[in-house]
């Protein structure tokens, strides 16, 4: 990591921590500064964990709800975004392992009209619901590491921060999320050859 | 050192992701993968790996993300409840059975009033009445007989 990267995490960080300050002492326009700052990569680490669910904007609200209450009771002893991608995490396990026991209508999405996209909108649909698929097929404590450091792109010690394990429990299930999805990428990468 | 090709699986994961920082291994492992067509081949499958997962669709954040969230996290118009309303409501099914008494006990006693204190009356008793009358027994106002037991004939406390 070069020193400018840590340069830029540290300022983030104390960033964070200025904005929670002046949300615990009353000022509600900070929340939304913190909202800001954070809510894209929140949204996409939920679409990811979920199989591109469309109720990932709910459940990334459903965080932000739970930061909103539960700031106070944050100890500044590693950086926002950790604890917030913790929440973030446990959230969406929350969703899926409640989707698993009672499946909504609404979870159940309308194939698209085809005639409205052209052939290379298609195969890029296509290609892009078999990597989500492919992730999805992970089991959770495989997918969620995947996802934080594939798209996220997040360091393994963050992510054993994030998700409560050591570096070499991060490092083993990556490589064996990697090899789980061999089989079904396969394809994909044979595409991309040619 | 030299690098065994099994061993090596775990450091090219870390090596693709950037995390070995050790740069003495990092070399060796370069000057194995040169020579080494499985590790390769291991590497090519990582990084192709890598770059497709990366290529995951990504969501763009709706414009109400904060609207809405800011609606969600208004508080809930609090509904003021007196504490006696809500004692009543917990109440009220034990206290049911109360004025359904006082009902009773209020129509009985009108009933009886409005009958000259004598609850059973009509034809079917008229046989009843009829025997005890010829034995002498009187059917009175039951307010008076406690009157009279009470104050005497002519009214004096006994």
């Amino acid at each position: 990591m070069s020193k400018f990267s840590v340069l830029s995490m540290e300022m983030d960080k104390a960033e964070d921590y200025a904005l929670i300050d002046r949300f615990l002492s009353g000022a509600e326009e900070a929340f939304d500064m913190l909202v800001r700052r954070h809510q894209n990569r929140v949204i996409n680490i939920v679409y990811s964990l979920t199989g591109q669910n469309p109720h990932a904007q709910d459940i990334a609200q459903e965080v932000f709800i739970k930061v909103y209450s539960n700031l106070g009771t944050f100890e500044k002893k590693a950086a926002f975004s950790t604890w917030l991608y913790r929440i973030t995490v446990n959230t969406t396990y929350n969703y899926l392992k409640a989707r698993r026991e009672h499946v909504s209508l609404d979870d159940i999405q309308e194939p698209e009209d085809s005639r409205k996209t052209s052939l290379a909108e298609l195969e890029q649909k296509e290609r892009q619901g078999l990597i989500s698929k492919a992730i999805e097929s992970l089991p959770f404590k495989y997918r969620k590491i995947l996802v934080l450091k594939d798209i996220e792109g997040l360091a393994y010690i963050d992510i054993a921060k994030v998700v409560g394990c050591r570096i070499g429990t991060v490092e083993s299930r990556l490589f064996r999320a990697r090899l789980m999805l061999k089989k079904i990428l396969t394809p994909l990468m044979e595409e991309s050859r040619l | 050192m030299k690098l065994m090709c099994f061993k090596n699986r775990r450091l090219l994961n870390r090596f693709v992701d950037g995390e070995l920082s050790d740069t003495k291994i990092s070399d060796l492992l370069s000057k194995h993968i040169d020579g080494c067509s499985h590790c390769r081949k291991e590497l090519d499958y990582l990084l192709a790996c890598k770059k497709i997962i990366s290529t995951n669709k990504r969501v763009e954040v709706s414009s109400d993300f904060l609207v809405d969230l800011k609606e969600k996290l208004k508080p809930e118009p609090q509904i003021i409840k007196l504490k006696w309303v809500v004692d009543m409501g917990a109440w009220s099914k034990r206290l049911i059975p109360v004025p359904m008494a006082v009902m009773i006990l209020l129509s009985a006693f009108m009933f009886s009033r409005r009958n000259n204190g004598v609850f059973l009356r009509g034809d079917t008793m008229s046989g009843l009445i009829d025997t005890e009358v010829s034995l002498g027994v009187e059917y009175v106002d039951s307010s008076s007989v406690v009157g009279t037991m009470l104050f005497g004939e002519r009214g004096e406390r006994k």
